[in-house]
């Protein structure tokens, strides 16, 4: 044996991979692990608290969706560094990592090939890099990190802590999403699953060693936020304050100066060495011993070598005096001879040059392995192998039959529906039979009769606003005296909304503050302001009335389907009723409607301005809802309901009447069914007495075995519509004559589903995210969910225009799930949920009462639509992301408090289902509780993140019907970190969507409502705007923000809408906001020169990976616009007025013009209508037509009509 | 019948032989590095074999609870369709 020191230049290429690997398999890498870092080492302190805000980060990893769980957390990223459980990071490390793309998923022209949105594979190099985190916040964020990627990916943390003693420790972690940790190189524990990060979700006991320990986080990410946090406490959780944190080790840096080593194994104190001893496999003989050793500073030292074999046997020795540079190691090189299998150790000590103090110890261990060892593992483990084997063709075989099983389970079940489709179908006709002629339709012509009851629609522009006076107190007013000036022009519907959303619907903010004065933004149009008249506590609306001469003698009454919150009407000064509370009719008596002028005057003021806490959200209030003054007899009909019941083949109508005389009224109630000018039924009639003041109900019921059923198109029928005429008559003098447009239907569940006439109906839906919507926008939009996207089902969301929706939906043969919230708590009680009244007691309160009141006004505004299937009595009161230990009793009592809601609702509306969203009272058994009795439809939101437990046998998860009310959460906004339609995330969107979906479809899920089409359909933001109809682009909106006005776009994102009138029914909103991020923005309805919309992939995803739905009838709500003239000068506000006269099912209907007597007339049917204008002796007559639909935005749609009353 | 039986086993005990001894041979040839070599090749075809096996068992897992839950739903409709049945009769 011979061997000397020497200094040489570097004789190798660095490698770093394979050089890690390889020191990794000799495991002598935890020796360095353990040392004592260098007293030079920089380090940083952790915070006060114990978090550690100083790291070394490496990202994007690839974190891939895939069942049970995405796979970057169980696969190991870091398998060309050495693995996870191996690496030793340092700053500059460079490393690939790549996204890997399926060609064989690529959908032509639209679609990506994995998650991130690639089409291709891409490779990314990742860099350890330093992070040191100064923000207040311990929770270190990650969003936008990457320009790539932000969805679906894995970030890994490093440091070291430096600790003086060996100590029991807690190491706290929280993640966005999901987490693995590892303490020196060991997995202390992880999770896979999907939250956002706090501090200490999860505590580790752990144990630092003295010196340097090596903290490795691997933070998974799903979608939304990414971020994570870290600290350490002792076992109570106090911080340590003798803990440092480093980012270099001292090995890398030693290996960064020193000029002929390409690493350093060894570190102890101030010396380091790179020691080798052969290659792996070693086996007993002669082995190359390499050993280079430095030193932080240059210094004479004695340098004793010495080798060992696995018995202790001194195999080499040597001592040498050398001057050690940290810049240059001293080399040796040497053959030893090792005859021992096993742990062969290199001991190099170095002492100061007089041979008296020991300055470092470095040493490095060996395995030699013994031959013989090696082939009886050889043997081994092909016999492993093949137990292995036979163990994976075992396994194929059980699972062949298993999967056969399931087919032919599926099979039979598949017959089964069929089976009870059979059953319905036979049962209908036994009806048939049983019923013989008196259940079949007739077709008799029918003719309105003329009846006392007319109505004239008040919207338009003829009203005046004035804020009302504010009083001391948080949005306190005046609530009972207009101020005398300030007035100024105002139309009706009009919407109030609270300052801090004005910038949500106008061109408007805060000067300041969102709170702050008013200030226009320079893309509002010349010349417009927002009035602080809609900004405060209360609103004034005012107008003149001029009761015609005619309506001598009836009762006059202000009809309105929408006001928030409270409404106070007064007639020349005069309070004629008040109403609180949103959803539903509200119909108040107007006292001394005399003929001749009136001054209207209205007050809607917010719940604050009453001190209440408000239902919703308050963003908006007034009259938002249309206006209408209905005239009447004494005697007339106040509410209908009509009740069909395809199972048992009956329609029944309930009629409600009331006598506003002062003497019993002795009256025949009739009721017929029409459609198309002809009488198809007759229900009978009934005669009652009707005392002064009492609300009378009469019953009317007549089976019905040949109806056009009205449906969804296909097989479940075309949206057929009647009416139900009730006709009131005292004597042969016709007192009222009423009309209830419904459709013949019925929903329902059995088993597992839903089940429209006869046949089993999949809910696939969507959460409409307009907060203000119109009807001719709603029109598009119902047209498009279906044609592009398979949606059926609309589920609104608090909306207020959810009668609307459902007109639109009746017509269109679209389903609708609306949806309403009690108040859980009574007033100033809501922040402190500790101190909420129990269950039993919220039931003796005022609260209670008045929820109660709301949704019985609710169930009534939406009864007779068919397209409102079930009712959604809730959202999300007790949900799986606040389901805490600590929180549970107070979650449950809210949830048990929602059931009761449910309950009632139930009971007003039998013939209906009811939801409650999202709510684990109605999960059955995976809830924390169940209802009882137990809710119609399980609701679960987001099952999507575990399809394995919520998804995959959902049948034996519920028990029951199961709706996804929520589920595939939009992926542009918030929770994205307003990441944007950017190509990319539509393109991971689609991917994500196409994956969920065709689960849904495929294990026949019963109902789902994606959060949806509404957000992540019809917008992407690409670089030349093509995306979207507006050419929005990301250089529009750079302009935007830096100018606060795009020149080539310069009303974005606030576009004026150019009505062709305010007058007719229906809101009508100024200004049609699209930023660019959701897809309803993205729909154009009003601009005829740009297209309507652009798809992206994720309306193929949704198209594609659903059932099939037939498209909707093509056709749009009949409206026509009467343009009023006199003399060839338009006639301002005239009253215009239209009478059927081709059998159309309704009263004479009127529109009051607007000042350029424009008067929007939308009518339930077309055909010839005798037209005048109230005050002029003229009638006309008019063909108002049925109007196809086309999918055009603007206006042009609507037919106009000129009719001249003058001489 | 029975020659035949007897032909295969002895066919079987032959192949056995001629396999261990076709070890035997290899084991003597292999030098200790290329056994380790092959040990390092079986580590790898087992690691993916087991991988291959969890997978399995997996699947077997869902599809065992897929079956129970079809049998549950067939259990169910099947009640449904009596029922239906019954009242369907009932007119």
């Amino acid at each position: 044996m011979r061997g000397k020191f020497t200094t040489h230049p570097r004789q190798f290429h660095i490698n770093i991979p394979a050089f890690v690997c390889l020191i990794l398999v000799t495991s002598a890498y935890a020796a360095l692990s353990a040392c004592a870092a260098s007293p030079s080492n920089h380090s940083y302190p952790l915070d006060p608290e114990g978090f550690i805000r100083h790291w070394l980060i490496a990202g994007p990893y690839p974190n891939p969706p895939a069942d049970p769980e995405p796979r970057g957390f169980s696969d190991d990223l870091l398998k060309h560094l050495g693995g996870e459980a191996n690496i030793v990071p340092y700053a500059g490390l460079t490393d690939k990592a790549v996204f890997v793309a399926d060609k064989a998923k690529l959908i032509a022209g639209a679609g990506a090939t994995n998650a991130w949105g690639f089409t291709t594979t891409k490779t990314f190099t990742v860099t350890w890099t330093p992070l040191h985190w100064e923000q207040e916040d311990p929770i270190i964020s990650l969003d936008k990190r990457y320009e790539q990627v932000n969805d679906w990916i894995a970030t890994f943390a490093a440091c070291w802590i430096e600790s003086p003693t060996d100590r029991a420790v807690q190491l706290r972690a929280g993640s966005d999403d999901g987490y693995k940790l590892y303490l020196n190189h060991e997995l202390l524990g992880g999770l896979s699953l999907a939250r956002a990060a706090k501090r200490d979700q999860n505590i580790h006991p752990a144990r630092l060693h003295k010196g340097l320990n090596l903290v490795l986080l691997k933070i998974t990410e799903r979608t939304g936020g990414h971020a994570f946090c870290l600290r350490i406490t002792d076992g109570r959780g106090k911080p340590y304050n003798d803990l440092k944190v480093v980012l270099e080790h001292p090995a890398t840096k030693f290996a960064a100066k020193c000029k002929n080593l390409d690493a350093v194994d060894v570190v102890d104190g101030d010396g380091f060495a790179k020691i080798r001893l052969g290659r792996t496999p070693r086996f007993p003989g002669s082995l190359p011993l390499f050993v280079g050793v430095g030193f932080a500073e240059p210094r004479a030292c004695r340098v004793e070598v010495m080798v060992a074999d696995s018995a202790g046997r001194k195999r080499f020795s040597k001592v040498f005096n050398v001057q050690l540079q940290p810049s240059e190691a001293a080399v040796f090189r040497a053959d030893v001879n090792i005859d021992q299998p096993g742990q062969a150790t290199v001991t190099v000590v170095v002492k100061d040059a007089r041979n008296e103090t020991v300055l470092a110890r470095l040493a490095r261990s060996f395995e030699v392995l013994d031959v013989a060892q090696i082939e009886q593992e050889y043997r081994s483990l092909r016999e492993k192998l093949a137990a292995t084997r036979a163990r994976e063709k075992q396994l194929q075989q059980k699972l062949a039959p298993l999967n056969e099983k399931i087919a032919r389970l599926r099979k039979h079940i598949a017959g089964q529906y069929a089976r009870i489709e059979e059953l319905y179908a036979r049962r209908w006709r036994l009806l048939a039979q049983r019923y013989c002629a008196k259940s079949r339709s007739i077709d008799v012509p029918f003719s309105p009769a003329s009846s006392p009851r007319e109505r004239v629609c008040l919207n338009g522009d003829g009203w005046q606003i004035v804020a009302a006076t504010p009083r001391p107190g948080y949005y306190k007013i005046d609530e009972d005296r207009p101020p005398q000036a300030g007035w100024e022009p105002g139309w009706v519907p009009m919407m109030a909304v609270e300052k801090y959303f004005r910038s949500y619907f106008f061109p408007a903010q805060g000067k300041e503050s969102p709170y702050g004065p008013t200030m226009t933004l320079p893309c509002a149009p010349k010349g417009w302001r927002l009035s602080d008249a809609r900004l405060g506590g209360g609103i004034w609306y005012r107008t003149t009335i001029n009761i015609p001469s005619r309506w001598r003698n009836r009762r006059v009454l202000f009809e309105t389907e929408y006001a928030s919150y409270r409404i106070k009407v007064y007639l020349d000064g005069r309070l004629c009723g008040t109403h609180k509370g949103w959803p539903g009719k509200i119909s108040i008596e107007l006292g001394n409607a005399t003929p001749g002028p009136h001054e209207l005057l209205v007050l809607a003021q917010r719940a604050a301005s009453l001190g209440e806490v408000p239902r919703t959200t308050e963003q908006f209030y007034g009259l938002i809802g249309d206006v209408y003054l209905t005239a009447v007899s004494d005697v007339a009909v106040t509410d209908t309901w009509v009740l069909t019941s395809w199972r048992n083949a009956q329609i029944e109508a309930r009629i409600w009447l009331i006598n506003r005389g002062s003497k019993p009224r002795t009256v025949t109630v009739d009721g017929q069914v029409v459609r198309g000018g002809r009488t198809r039924l007759r229900l009978g009639s009934d005669q009652v007495t009707l005392n002064p003041g009492v609300i009378t109900e009469v019953r009317l019921q007549h089976p019905w075995t040949t109806p056009r059923v009205w449906g969804i198109g296909g097989k479940y029928g075309a949206p057929t519509l009647y009416h139900l005429v009730t006709t009131v008559r005292e004597g042969d003098e016709i007192l009222d004559q009423h009309f209830t447009r419904f459709g013949f239907r019925e929903f329902w569940k059995e088993g597992f589903h839903f089940y429209l006439n006869g046949k089993r109906v999949f809910i696939q839906g969507d959460n409409v995210g307009n907060r203000i919507s119109s009807r001719p926008q709603q029109v598009i939009w119902q047209h498009l969910l279906r044609d592009s996207c398979n949606i059926n089902t609309i589920r609104t969301h608090f909306e207020f225009q959810q009668g609307m929706y459902a007109r639109v939906a009746d017509e269109l043969g679209m389903f609708i799930i609306p949806q309403w919230y009690p108040k859980l708590h009574v007033k100033g009680r809501g922040e402190d949920r500790k101190h909420s009244l129990s269950v039993e007691e919220f039931l003796t309160t005022p609260e209670h009462r008045e929820n109660l009141r709301l949704y019985a006004e609710w169930v009534k505004w939406l009864r007779n639509h068919p397209s409102v299937i079930i009712y959604s009595t809730d959202n999300e009161i007790f949900t799986q992301a606040w389901d805490t230990p600590e929180k549970l009793s107070e979650n449950i009592r809210n949830d048990r408090l929602g059931a009761v809601y449910g309950r009632w609702v139930k009971e007003l509306d039998p013939t209906r289902l009811v939801t409650r969203d999202g709510d684990e009272g109605t999960w059955g058994k995976i809830g924390k509780w169940q209802e009882q009795p137990p809710a119609d439809i399980a609701n679960y939101h987001y099952p999507d993140f575990n399809v394995r437990d919520l998804v995959e046998n959902w049948q034996w998860t519920y028990e029951k019907p199961v709706l996804f009310g929520e589920t595939l959460y939009c992926s542009y906004g918030a929770w994205n970190g307003w990441i944007d339609a950017i190509p990319s995330q539509v393109a991971a969107k689609a991917n994500w969507c196409r994956k969920v979906l065709s689960l849904y479809r495929d294990l026949e899920v019963s109902g789902w409502v994606g959060m949806g089409p509404g957000l992540d359909c019809f917008t992407e933001l690409k670089e030349d705007g093509s995306g979207n109809p507006w050419g929005v682009s990301p250089t529009l909106i750079a302009k935007y923000k830096a100018d606060g006005v795009a020149e080539e776009l310069p009303h974005y994102p606030y576009f004026p809408i150019e009505w062709p009138t305010l007058s007719g029914p229906g809101l009508k909103p100024e200004f049609h906001r699209f930023l660019s991020v959701y897809g309803y923005g993205s729909v154009n309805t009003y601009f005829p020169t740009l297209p309507v919309y652009v798809p992206n992939a994720v309306n193929a995803a949704y198209k594609q990976s659903t059932h099939p739905m037939p498209p909707l009838p093509s056709r749009r709500p009949t409206e026509v616009l009467l343009i009023v003239t006199e003399n060839g000068k338009p006639l301002p506000y005239a009253w215009v007025i239209l009478t059927p006269a081709s059998g159309q099912a309704t009263n004479s209907i009127g529109v009051r013009a607007d000042s350029r007597g424009r008067a929007w007339f939308v009518l339930d049917e077309a055909g010839t209508y005798k037209v005048r204008v109230e005050g002029k002796p003229r009638v006309a007559t008019v063909k108002v037509k049925a109007i196809p639909f086309k999918m055009e935005a603007g206006f042009d749609y609507l037919p106009r009509i000129s009719l001249e009353v003058g001489q | 019948m029975r020659a035949g039986m007897l032909i295969v086993c002895m066919l079987a005990i032959l192949s056995g032989s001629l396999y261990l001894t076709a070890d035997q041979l290899q084991a003597d040839s292999r030098t200790p590095q290329q056994t380790y070599a092959a040990c390092e090749r079986l580590k790898a075809q087992i690691k993916a074999t087991q991988a291959a096996v969890e997978k399995l068992q997996y699947k077997i897992e869902r599809a065992q609870a897929a079956i129970r839950n079809y049998e549950y739903v067939k259990a169910e409709n099947a009640k449904c369709i009596e029922r239906l049945e019954q009242w369907v009769e009932s007119e």
